[in-house]
């Protein structure tokens, strides 16, 4: 359906005489009909003046479109009729903050696209995979894969801004801001849950001394999460973070590659961990609240074309 | 902005705002449709409401992707046809109403208007002089730019079908203008 032309103009009027002849004759799309269609357009002798001498006459004819407030008064006469599946998040405000939040969050995991949730998972996997066959220090893949999946997180809650009418919906009820922020906070526990599993896993399985397990993957976590939102609430672009990702774990893997990183990662004492992983906490934190406290979001809601 | 597959599955989910804008991207081409098929305003904006609850009750029976428009198409061709069909019972036939003048722009010139009112009784008088089936395809072909193939998945028939009701619709619609136009001459002379 050609829902661009305008029929009171003279080029759709040129445009429908032509191809509605072509359509007649068959030249168009139906081959097999061609034949049956000649002779039936020479029998009924329609040409293209006739055509368009009815064209013309159509092209007067206009009606008046329905007005806003008719329009409102459909709508409302619809409301009624949309599935009820929001409904417990749309009255969720009366239950307070933290109901809110978890109705936010539980709406939240379904919004969030699987592919997220799988290539989490299988960069942890390949991790431990890639640990347990030699081809890397153990310590040097919990570091490298430990800011995946809050970088690939950082991507999705910019993505959702822009393409999500769920948001939308729920901005009827609280500020973007908010949605933008439980969405944030569910998978940044997401990730940092993930990696604190990873690392226990990691130090029963390769006899890793828990405490620097767990601070490997923390304190990559927190230094990338902290700078992808920093680029994030500037550039307001996906591909940049992908752009981080991709240099993390290029620069990351070639380090590997000289076996330096994991003796140098042994070698960290533990003060250097805590202060690369609380540097990294107070940037999330300061960009994290910088965001709630913001505007908010802009929404184009334009439905008229 | 969203499509409309992806608007679908949110109003599936229980979307307000995507329900709006649907609807909103939507009615004006089902009103206008409905106008020009039954001739009066208020029986098209009930129709279009009907037809506007009937996706909504119905939304998980669509079968996409990329055909909402379409489908709508053909709930309220449906739906024209049983409200004329009822309504022919009930009453012999429809007789086409006059847009209310409050809806007109009281800017132009009076006797452009007066002109032009002329015109589209010419063309609305000879378009109710055809059987429906050839006034609906006509109408979706020249006012909402559907190709035959399309027009003959909302009607429900035969491509050729379309293909023969277009054909002789037009032959007809061009004898009944070129006849009103004659007849005014001829009173002249």
């Amino acid at each position: 359906m050609n829902r661009t032309h305008n029929p009171h103009s003279r080029d759709h009027l040129a445009e429908w005489t032509s191809r509605i002849v072509d359509e007649l004759l068959g030249q168009s799309d139906n081959l097999d009909d061609s034949a049956h269609a000649q002779d039936a357009v020479h029998e009924a002798d329609v040409d293209e003046n006739d055509a368009r001498i009815v064209a013309e006459a159509l092209l007067e004819w206009d009606v008046p479109p329905m007005t806003e407030s008719a329009l409102e008064e459909l709508l409302g006469a619809l409301r009624p009729l949309v599935p009820a599946s929001l409904d417990e998040f749309r009255f969720a405000s009366a239950g307070g903050v933290h109901r809110s939040f978890w109705c936010d969050a539980k709406h939240t995991v379904q919004r969030v696209p699987l592919t997220y949730w799988v290539t989490s998972g299988v960069s942890y996997m390949a991790a431990l995979f890639f640990a347990a066959a030699g081809g890397i220090h153990a310590y040097s893949a919990l570091f490298l894969v430990g800011p995946i999946p809050a970088l690939l997180g950082v991507r999705e809650v910019f993505r959702g801004r822009e393409q999500g009418m769920a948001e939308l919906e729920l901005t009827c009820t609280r500020s973007g801001t908010q949605v933008l922020f439980s969405k944030m906070s569910l998978l940044a526990l997401f990730s940092l849950g993930m990696n604190t599993v990873l690392s226990l896993l990691a130090s029963e399985l390769f006899g890793l001394e828990m405490w620097r397990a767990i601070a490997c993957g923390l304190a990559p976590w927190a230094a990338l999460s902290g700078t992808g939102l920093w680029i994030a609430t500037r550039t307001r672009s996906g591909p940049v973070i992908v752009a981080l990702l991709v240099s993390w774990l290029g620069g990351g893997g070639a380090l590997i590659a000289t076996s330096w990183l994991g003796k140098c990662l042994l070698s960290l004492s533990p003060l250097a961990y805590a202060g690369l992983a609380l540097i990294g906490l107070a940037l999330v934190c300061f960009f994290a609240v910088a965001l709630h406290g913001s505007k908010g979001v802009e929404w184009i809601v334009d439905g008229d074309r | 902005m969203p499509d409309d597959d992806e608007l679908v599955a949110e109003v599936l989910r229980g979307s307000q705002a995507a329900m709006e804008v649907l609807v909103r991207r939507h009615y004006r081409e089902v009103h206008a449709f409905l106008c020009r098929r039954l001739g009066d305003q208020q029986v098209a904006y009930d129709i279009t409401q009907e037809v506007f609850a009937k996706v909504l009750t119905s939304l998980s029976a669509y079968r996409g992707p990329g055909k909402f428009a379409n489908w709508v198409f053909v709930i309220a061709a449906n739906r024209c046809r049983d409200f004329i069909r009822a309504a022919e019972a009930a009453r012999g036939h429809l007789s086409p109403s006059r847009v209310p003048d409050d809806l007109r722009d009281d800017t132009a010139d009076v006797w452009d208007l007066f002109e032009r009112r002329l015109r589209e009784d010419r063309v609305q008088t000879a378009l109710q002089a055809l059987p429906d089936a050839q006034r609906e395809a006509i109408l979706l072909s020249y006012f909402h730019g559907y190709r035959m193939r399309e027009i003959a998945e909302i009607t429900g028939v035969v491509e050729s079908t379309v293909k023969s009701r277009i054909r002789q619709g037009l032959a007809k619609l061009r004898h009944e203008l070129q006849r009103r136009e004659d007849t005014p001459r001829e009173q002249d002379a």
